[in-house]
């Protein structure tokens, strides 16, 4: 893409193509500072919902000044500068009407005719609608119209990707609720259980899920993306989601589990228990299950309780997760650390990320639950006592039958 | 007379259908009934990034559109 961009930089400049993009992301924020570093300046719309329904990215195409496609463009690295021979060849001259335009659709007509008909596609629609109109308010409305139409259908994988992405929406806002990011998960594997060939569905649980599943790391770019765009004397683009772990994770060819050099930190459980007081944990699987033998990722995602005004006290050691998985099931290390951030106080969600691997001959049914215990200092409100506290953790991981 | 570009551009495609599954893997998917040369691009209507009401490819009509459907990583 920064390739087209070069080549009709001349074109762009004379009025003579109008560059687009349409990002296929579940942040799209970070597509506009891709932008930024790339210093590419055309608008962006956003299909984190994949409405366009595209199997894979990227796809380029020459549209003409009806909204025709008239040609699918190939990748272009280093071409020059394109002229009017490439105009004329890419676009021709178009014999069609003019595209109509798209029109706000009547929300409440929506919900009206997915009530009255109750089939899958009505609500489907509706939930559409909702997503692209209605706002982060009208989000549980949304992910409750995709329910149905899930329930409705359940073979249509389509509405359990767009769930998914709905639950992950929710999941990075104000108005998350627990387990929506093991729910979006869990969608996006049924739907790409239903179409295993849907590239944009396969990416989005690749996005946050073991190495060894991974084509490349997503978003590793980002860091020196911000170096130069610094250099230049500009900000970089704010993220509303900073990418970690996972999403940056190089690929891996092989499960390399850890040798068990880490001394256990608390054997002997002297450490006395938070017990969900002053920090709540969420535990997310990816992918929502495994077979015998695959690897998972786990994340362990604490969040200091707002109502107690508990904070994290970064004067002392880091926060670490300890894990001792059951007999059969490998890790990739027993002890992981959560670096405690320059300032003295912070009220940041902190996120561990482990990867494990079932045992071959592990069984389905009941999730397996991988037992491990995070210790860390913690205050409870901003004047007050600051303590350091144990808190066991249960990492379920699901196995496929 | 065609320009270097399109001197090579049968060969560009060829080269695109190899490595644009990069995305896609090595069995290329195929693109949506809609997105073939000669139908309209479909309106559906998108939240703009940098907007605040919603578009689509529809609203640049009256201009050629060179359009990337992509992600940044």
């Amino acid at each position: 893409m920064p390739g087209w961009h070069e080549a009709t930089k001349t074109l762009q400049d004379e009025g003579v193509i109008q560059m687009v993009g349409i990002i296929q992301e579940q942040h799209p924020d970070r597509a506009r500072l891709f932008m930024q570093w790339k210093e590419m300046g055309w608008p962006l719309l956003v299909d984190s919902y994949n409405l366009l329904e595209v199997p894979y990215v990227p796809i380029t195409l020459a549209l003409d000044e009806s909204g025709v496609i008239q040609r699918l463009l190939p990748r272009l690295e280093d071409e020059g500068q394109l002229g009017q021979d490439f105009v004329e060849e890419a676009f021709g001259v178009s014999a069609h009407g003019a595209a109509p335009q798209a029109a706000a659709p009547d929300l409440d007509a929506l919900a009206r005719s997915a009530h009255a008909r109750g089939g899958a596609r009505a609500w489907r629609d509706y939930a559409d609608a909702l997503a692209v109109w209605g706002g982060d308010d009208q989000i549980d409305t949304a992910i409750d119209a995709y329910e149905t139409a899930a329930r409705i259908e359940p073979g249509d994988g389509t509405t359990h990707f767009r769930l998914g992405v709905a639950h992950r929406m929710r999941y990075d806002s104000e108005a998350a609720e627990p387990g929506d990011f093991q729910k979006a998960v869990e969608r996006w594997g049924t739907a790409l259980d239903i179409d295993p060939n849907q590239y944009i569905w396969r990416r989005r649980i690749q996005q946050y899920g073991p190495r060894l599943d991974k084509p490349y790391p997503f978003y590793d770019w980002i860091h020196a993306a911000r170096d130069e765009i610094r250099a230049r004397g500009e900000d970089p683009a704010p993220l509303t989601v900073e990418p970690r772990g996972s999403e940056f994770a190089t690929p891996a060819e092989s499960f390399e589990a850890g040798s068990e050099e880490e001394a256990e930190p608390d054997p002997l459980g002297r450490v006395l228990q938070d017990e969900g007081h002053f920090i709540e944990v969420e535990t997310v699987s990816v992918p929502a299950s495994v077979a015998p033998g695959e690897v998972a990722r786990l994340h362990a995602i604490f969040r200091p309780i707002a109502a107690r005004e508990a904070h994290w006290n970064n004067e002392a050691d880091d926060m670490v997760l300890w894990i001792d998985p059951p007999q059969g099931w490998a890790v990739e290390t027993r002890m992981l650390r959560h670096p405690v951030p320059p300032a003295a106080v912070s009220d940041e969600v902190r996120t561990l990320e482990i990867e494990v691997r079932a045992p071959e001959n592990a069984r389905g049914g009941a999730p397996a639950v991988i037992p491990a215990y995070a210790l860390y200092y913690v205050c409870e409100d901003v004047d007050g006592i600051c303590m350091y506290r144990r808190q066991d953790v249960e990492l379920e991981v699901a196995i496929r039958r | 007379m065609r320009s270097r570009f399109w001197m090579f551009f049968p060969a560009l495609l060829a080269l695109a259908a190899i490595t644009l599954p990069d995305d896609a893997g090595a069995q290329r998917a195929q693109l949506p009934d809609g997105l073939a040369p000669g139908q309209a691009f479909p309106t559906v209507a998108l939240p703009a990034l940098d907007g605040d009401h919603p578009m689509s490819v529809a609203d640049f009509r009256g201009r050629k559109v060179i359009l990337h459907v992509f992600a940044s990583w």
